[in-house]
């Protein structure tokens, strides 16, 4: 029998939906997460220490004290590459703390709605459609501007919004699923409802729901950037993306590379989540 | 059909009282007072209790709920402290600039009808390709960092366009453009999906069969099916819209709605603030009752469908 031979490409010419573009994806957003984990230890940056005479030095100039400063220094003379390293760690800290509270208040609500029904799901469904028509940027802005800047108030102020889309999709599966014959059953021999939920209902969401969380975090490493470039986020001790491109905002004219450079970071880190996500969005099954 | 408007009004109506509410408890439970907002850090405490009493902070939080309730139906904000004029006044000044912005966003938006019909039609196809991975760029850039770049380039090394303010024509050009890209990202994925989607209904199998040529099948057999879920879906976003026209506005310098929000929050400025984000609201709302209208007329699964 003859061997069957199967012509490889050398240019991956199917570029979306492919496992080969869904692990290269993968493969640049491992790199993001190593860089933001273990970068901040290798490259020490202090935001305040800034250095005159090594003020907007062009990509690849030689410091003062004759240090490489390998992607140029911003207006104070700090080291472009620290501020991006440690703005990785930012903004994935503030992605995935987003995606993890919303996840797990929209998994809970949604599957309550959608398993309850009545009462429960007519109040979780009009604060859903509130919140849908709502810009959640528009939220983000106004709770991360009135109170005080830090950490723990941009998480929340961009989970605000962000729950609901994982509420509206886990809600959509539970409704199907609560009709199914294996959770009938569950409940006639009696099982509690929470059980019935965790162990019947759940599993069957999980899916879906991890699709919707890699949308979902690129949406919030944006939004994150959007609040630090208004100068409404983080406080300035921290190092974020947004702020980095603020600060260069002054010096376009002789300084480029301070406001390019962390949009391409931002850019190559959403991107590559975006078509991961498309391609779990298509494995696991629906969204939207 | 009226019947059908009738539940959507309802709908909207409760959407604003909802964000009229959510925007009370933030404000009410954001840490500062609005008395020593208004008075600055000098005033003494009979000042400060003065004022307090004078805004009604003293009272319980459902009575004040209550009196807020009762100054938006007769839509009295208050003044704005920094401006010493009434809340209203100083948004609705700020909303032309801010309408025309949104507008020139929508029209260059609409390419990715164009681009996602495109992409739909030759689903799968190098075409298809190419414009699905520029959307996916797009969508994922940060929207102000588009606009940084584009500053970058037309304004400051090609000299070609104004980096901000208002005044001429040339003006608009960057805002627009730096707000419209994530929108025409998004509408070319929405487009492309649902006119792939219903490349694959059995009428359409019938008109290739009927010796029809692809554009003529698109054209006549596929466009009108495909756009309900681009209304739809489209107007849902214009809260996107808005809600980037806020950080763009910024960018630019553009004297919208947008810039004034974020300044009146920087500033605590809560009678802006509320007035503001109240206004946005009720024009999301607005977009959303008369996409779903739209979407009623041209297709009347929607209309006839029952509750969704």
């Amino acid at each position: 029998m003859s061997a069957i031979t199967v012509r490889t490409r050398l240019w991956p010419v199917r570029l979306r939906s492919t496992p080969a573009v869904a692990t290269a994806a993968a493969v640049v957003l491992a790199c993001y997460l190593l860089v933001g984990l273990v970068g901040p230890l290798l490259i020490p940056y202090d935001p305040v220490a800034t250095s005159v005479a090594d003020r907007l030095l062009p990509i690849g100039a030689v410091r003062q004290d004759g240090t490489l400063a390998l992607l140029g220094t911003d207006g104070a003379g700090r080291d472009m590459l620290g501020q991006l390293v440690h703005g990785a760690r930012t903004s994935i800290v503030i992605g995935v703390s987003v995606v993890a509270t919303c996840l797990a208040v929209g998994l809970a609500l949604g599957t309550l709605a959608g398993y309850l029904a009545g009462w429960t799901d007519v109040a979780i469904s009009r604060l859903i459609d509130v919140l849908m028509a709502f810009p959640g940027i528009l939220l983000a802005i106004v709770i991360a501007g009135l109170f005080d800047q830090g950490m723990l108030v941009v998480v929340l102020a961009l989970s605000v919004a962000g729950w609901v889309a994982f509420a509206r999709l886990a809600r959509g599966l539970t409704l199907s699923l609560r009709v199914r014959p294996w959770v009938d059953a569950a409940r006639l021999i009696g099982v509690p409802t929470p059980v019935v939920i965790v162990r019947h209902i759940i599993p069957f969401v999980i899916g879906p729901v991890t699709a919707l969380a890699t949308t979902e975090f690129a949406g919030a490493v944006l939004s994150e950037a959007g609040l630090s470039f208004l100068g409404l986020g983080l406080p300035s001790s921290t190092v974020s993306w947004g702020q980095v491109i603020a600060n260069g905002k002054d010096y376009l004219d002789t300084a480029w590379w301070i406001s390019a450079l962390p949009g391409l970071a931002l850019t190559g880190l959403v991107v590559s989540t975006g078509l991961l996500g498309d391609h779990l969005t298509q494995r696991l099954g629906s969204s939207r | 059909m009226t019947k059908y408007a009738l539940r959507t009004a309802a709908t909207g109506v409760l959407i604003i009282f909802g964000a009229a509410t959510l925007v009370f408890f933030i404000m009410r439970l954001a840490p500062g007072d609005q008395a020593i907002v208004l008075l600055g850090p000098d005033a003494t405490a009979a000042e400060v209790a003065d004022a307090r009493a004078r805004l009604g902070l003293d009272q319980p939080l459902p009575v004040q709920y209550w009196h807020y309730l009762g100054q938006l139906v007769t839509l009295d904000f208050g003044e704005s402290y920094r401006f010493g004029q009434p809340a209203l006044d100083l948004v609705l000044s700020r909303l032309p600039a801010s309408v025309e912005l949104a507008l020139a966003a929508t029209v260059v938006a609409m390419l990715g009808v164009v681009f996602g019909a495109l992409a739909g039609a030759y689903r799968g196809r190098w075409i298809d390709r190419g414009i699905s991975g520029l959307a996916l760029t797009l969508y994922s850039m940060p929207p102000f960092w588009i606009g940084i770049m584009l500053i970058l380039v037309m304004a400051l090394q090609l000299r070609l366009l104004p980096s901000a303010g208002v005044g001429t024509p040339a003006h608009i050009v960057l805002p627009a453009l730096t707000l419209a890209a994530p929108f025409t990202a998004l509408l070319t994925r929405i487009t492309r999906s649902s006119v792939a989607e219903t490349m694959a209904e059995p009428h359409v199998r019938r008109a290739y069969a009927k010796g029809l040529s692809t554009r003529e099948v698109v054209t006549g057999h596929v466009v009108r099916n495909a756009a309900t879920p681009v209304v739809t879906v489209g107007a849902l976003h214009i809260s996107t819209l808005l809600g980037g026209a806020v950080i763009v506005e910024s960018v630019f310098s553009w004297p919208g709605l947008g810039s004034l929000l974020v300044t009146a929050v920087s500033n605590r400025d809560y009678s802006i603030v509320q007035a503001a984000v109240l206004l946005i609201a009720a024009i999301v709302v607005c977009c959303n009752v008369a996409a779903d209208l739209i979407a009623a007329r041209l297709d009347p699964r929607v209309r006839l469908g029952g509750a969704s």
